[in-house]
């Protein structure tokens, strides 16, 4: 599953470029930020439903009429999480991260990508900053982050005591 | 740290429960194999970042989760559409309705009007892949657009006939 789609890593920064000039789809459209974000909460709503292949639709038509939103960027990455596709939430998690660097839900699902592909100091890393961001310990994200350090801390000391 | 953080936090054997429900039973294996413990780095990172939870409790934990990969929070949807357009709006009981009927800007006829500047606004010589991208999400927003529609127009049907036994009793 993890190389189900990895042709697309190849074809998307090609479309993603050309969607950026001159102008972005969304401004050529005259898309607003309520209109963008309420489509992006109809793909939220797939994506909870767990109607990915909906919700992939939305997302990837959201990256392609706003190429710079770090909020698009980061639903696609967290829906190529949740499907295993390591290599494609890799690309959109660390782009949502460049253009917003308080993006908590990118850095927790980029840690989750690195912890499978064996990174475990870069995954820490992550969850550090996502925690920081939220030192008031009310972001659903962030707790997840939380929770994920306690389960590597118990883990790793399960492996100490064996 | 010998009691293990889940210990310290009042919560044992963290992977028979908790982190299985949101989704990261998995961790276990992977975490084994992701740090390298030659180096000695990585525990102490992991101490560090315990103190940032100091007050993290188990209520926050379970009640406070994202359950599965989290989306953006302005794009998190937990429960239906219609709470998107009400997030925006004051929340006063008296017009809930009115803000359902009323959800946001993307109409039937918003829809339409994208599809239209779409096929204005871009030419053949725009990249084919991000056309098929916008149509296809402009398709699936006109198709709930659609279907938020018709849901309210039930509501209305129901609303009205219960107001007429209403009146008739």
């Amino acid at each position: 599953m993890n190389n189900q789609n990895t042709s697309s890593i190849k074809t998307s920064p090609v479309w993603l470029k050309a969607a950026t000039n001159p102008r972005s789809p969304r401004a050529r459209l005259g898309v607003t930020a309520k209109e963008f974000r309420e489509m992006g909460r109809i793909g939220g709503m797939y994506y909870n439903r767990g109607d990915l292949g909906k919700a992939r639709t939305v997302f990837e038509g959201l990256v392609a009429m706003d190429p710079e939103s770090s909020d698009a960027h980061a639903a696609l990455g967290a829906l190529f999480t949740r499907t295993l596709e390591n290599d494609l939430a890799l690309l959109h998690l660390s782009r949502a991260i460049e253009l917003d660097d308080e993006q908590i839900a990118a850095y927790v699902n980029r840690a989750e990508v690195r912890l499978r592909q064996q990174q475990g100091e870069a995954a820490v890393a992550d969850l550090k900053r996502a925690i920081e961001l939220d030192p008031q310990q009310k972001n659903a994200a962030a707790n997840r982050a939380r929770a994920m350090v306690m389960g590597i801390h118990d883990a790793l000391e399960a492996k100490s005591v064996m | 740290m010998g009691a293990g953080v889940g210990k310290m936090f009042g919560i044992d054997k963290i992977f028979g429960g908790l982190l299985d429900s949101i989704g990261l039973g998995a961790l276990k294996p992977l975490v084994n194999v992701a740090f390298d413990f030659a180096t000695g780095n990585v525990p102490g990172v992991l101490q560090d970042l315990t103190s940032l939870m100091s007050n993290f409790a188990n209520g926050s934990l379970t009640n406070n989760v994202a359950s599965r990969p989290p989306l953006p929070e302005t794009f998190n949807s937990q429960d239906n559409e219609y709470r998107a357009a009400a997030d925006d709006q004051p929340a006063t009981s008296a017009n809930a309705c009115a803000r359902r009927q009323d959800n946001g800007d993307l109409s039937s006829n918003r829809v339409g009007q994208l599809f239209k500047l779409l096929g204005e606004v871009f030419n053949s010589k725009d990249p084919s892949e991000m056309m098929t991208k916008l149509s296809d999400l402009f398709k699936l927003v006109s198709e709930n657009a659609q279907n938020r529609q018709t849901i309210q127009n039930a509501r209305t049907n129901v609303q009205f006939f219960g107001g007429s036994s209403t009146i008739t009793a």
